[in-house]
């Protein structure tokens, strides 16, 4: 039954956040939801759009690099998820199968040790709001009941965090539209090649990942060596990643 | 091999119940805080509490006792927005004097009242009701609050869905915009050989002098239309 479901999670989350001396928070469920899912760790990205996207949280490493080899690479579970609006989930990543349907993404995330990724859209009525991402370090697929749980686990995070930005609005008296980008240098770039290259938006882009992708670096350093004028893309100089 | 799910039909959060959710939620607060019962208060639009839900039938009787007689833990906690309550029910003087007996008659000891807010306001209040006496564990406290804390947010979640999808729409915008202005100001550094800084003045002045937003002056930087010549 739902209300059960709703109700364990919330009464483990409201346990979880009390046993450290917490306030249950988007960033807290996140931390519970490691236990509750029985994962490595949980990442929180709120999106408006595959080249909008904010990580707003990360229980750890592995998972804060899997979000930028969703932003770098467009392409892996995590990118199917928020095209498609359902949970995406790959127990072992490392299969024939996953290679070929994500050719770039699977090397990439086994590289950084990522064994299984299950990405979960995160939605709020008919919009899609972002992803929450978990991963393990080894194989395995998850039970029917911790995808139950997480997906409950997501609803609750999403409530969690349009109620923090809401308030943070308030409290400072600020518009939303104020909110400060984490990638903030990697839509300077864009812009700045966009100018640089003569091309689209949309197009510098797909040339800063590019870049990023064929010199193995995250898209935001390179976006900040753009930005500090250290790197100057040209023209013709354009990897191709596919 | 990567399975995607589409049956959610158990999951979605979207059908349930309130008072159902909150019912379920007491018995988990039972179970995990070790308390006899416990039970929900929850304004209404007119700021009226109202019994929501109880754990048992002794708890609700007690609840509604405070709402009948005007007296009790739930109703000063709700006032006040702090937590109150009372580590021995048989001890005198009393704050509550009918609502101790009451509590007394139906085996309980000791009970404590924590507000639920939600956002600034307090919405209700939680109350646990103990079989023994003394004060409450530390845990208790923290993990009583914490209930009372999620049990807001699944009312937030369920209760303001369309208010929230509105909430969704203004950050989407909000990351449109923001990223919008971020290129834009990056344009204006290469078109102009200026910092970001002064690029994002420039888009700052410019929006308030043609009274425009500043991410509409942004898109316009994007779309090519103002070209250079700012």
């Amino acid at each position: 039954m739902s209300s059960e479901r709703l109700a364990k999670v919330l009464g483990y989350l409201a346990a979880d956040a009390a046993s450290h001396g917490a306030e249950v928070s988007s960033e807290s469920a996140c931390d519970a939801g490691v236990r509750l899912a029985g994962v490595t760790g949980v990442q929180l990205t709120l999106m408006s759009g595959p080249d909008r996207g904010e990580s707003r949280y990360a229980t750890d490493e592995v998972g804060a690099r899997l979000e930028e080899l969703r932003f770098t690479l467009g392409e892996g579970p995590c990118a199917d998820a928020f095209r498609t609006g359902v949970p995406v989930l790959a127990g072992e990543l490392d299969t024939g199968p996953n290679h070929r349907r994500w050719p770039l993404f699977v090397p990439a995330a086994l590289e950084i040790g990522a064994r299984a990724v299950f990405a979960f859209p995160l939605r709020s009525g008919a919009i899609r709001m972002g992803l929450l991402v978990l991963h393990r370090t080894r194989p395995g697929a998850m039970t029917h009941e911790q995808m139950s749980d997480t997906q409950v686990l997501a609803d609750v995070i999403l409530s969690l965090l349009l109620d923090e930005l809401t308030r943070v609005q308030v409290e400072n008296n600020t518009l939303l539209a104020d909110m400060p980008l984490r990638r903030a240098e990697v839509h300077q770039a864009t812009g700045m090649l966009s100018v640089q290259l003569g091309v689209s938006v949309e197009e510098a882009l797909v040339r800063l990942r590019a870049h990023a992708f064929a010199e193995e670096r995250p898209v935001i350093d390179v976006a900040r060596d753009v930005v500090a004028r250290r790197l100057r893309l040209t023209p013709e100089a354009r990897p191709d990643p596919a | 091999m990567a399975e995607t799910f589409v049956e959610l039909a158990d999951t979605l959060v979207l059908g349930f119940d309130t008072i159902d959710f909150l019912h379920t939620l007491t018995e988990r607060c039972v179970e995990l805080l070790h308390v006899g019962a416990a039970g929900i208060l929850l304004a209404d639009q007119q700021g009226v509490l109202n019994l929501v839900a109880a754990s048992t039938e002794r708890a609700r009787l007690l609840e509604l006792f405070q709402l009948q007689e005007d007296e009790g833990p739930c109703l000063d906690c709700f006032d006040t927005g702090r937590p109150v309550g009372c580590d021995d029910l048989g001890a005198a003087p009393q704050r509550w004097p009918r609502f101790a007996m009451a509590a007394r008659a139906q085996g309980f000891a000791a009970v404590d009242a924590v507000p639920m807010r939600l956002r600034e306001q307090v919405i209700g209040a939680l109350n646990l009701f103990r079989t023994s006496p003394g004060p409450p564990s530390e845990d208790v406290t923290l993990l009583a609050q914490s209930f009372a804390n999620v049990a807001a947010i699944g009312i937030l979640h369920v209760r303001a869905l369309w208010q929230s999808e509105m909430i969704a729409e203004q950050v989407q915008n909000a990351l449109d915009s923001g990223v919008t202005i971020q290129q834009a100001k990056g344009i204006l550094t290469v078109r102009l050989q200026i910092d970001l800084a002064d690029a994002l003045s420039l888009l700052r002045t410019h929006a308030r002098n043609s009274n425009q937003l500043l991410s509409d002056v942004a898109q316009q930087v994007i779309d090519g239309r103002r070209a250079s010549s700012t």
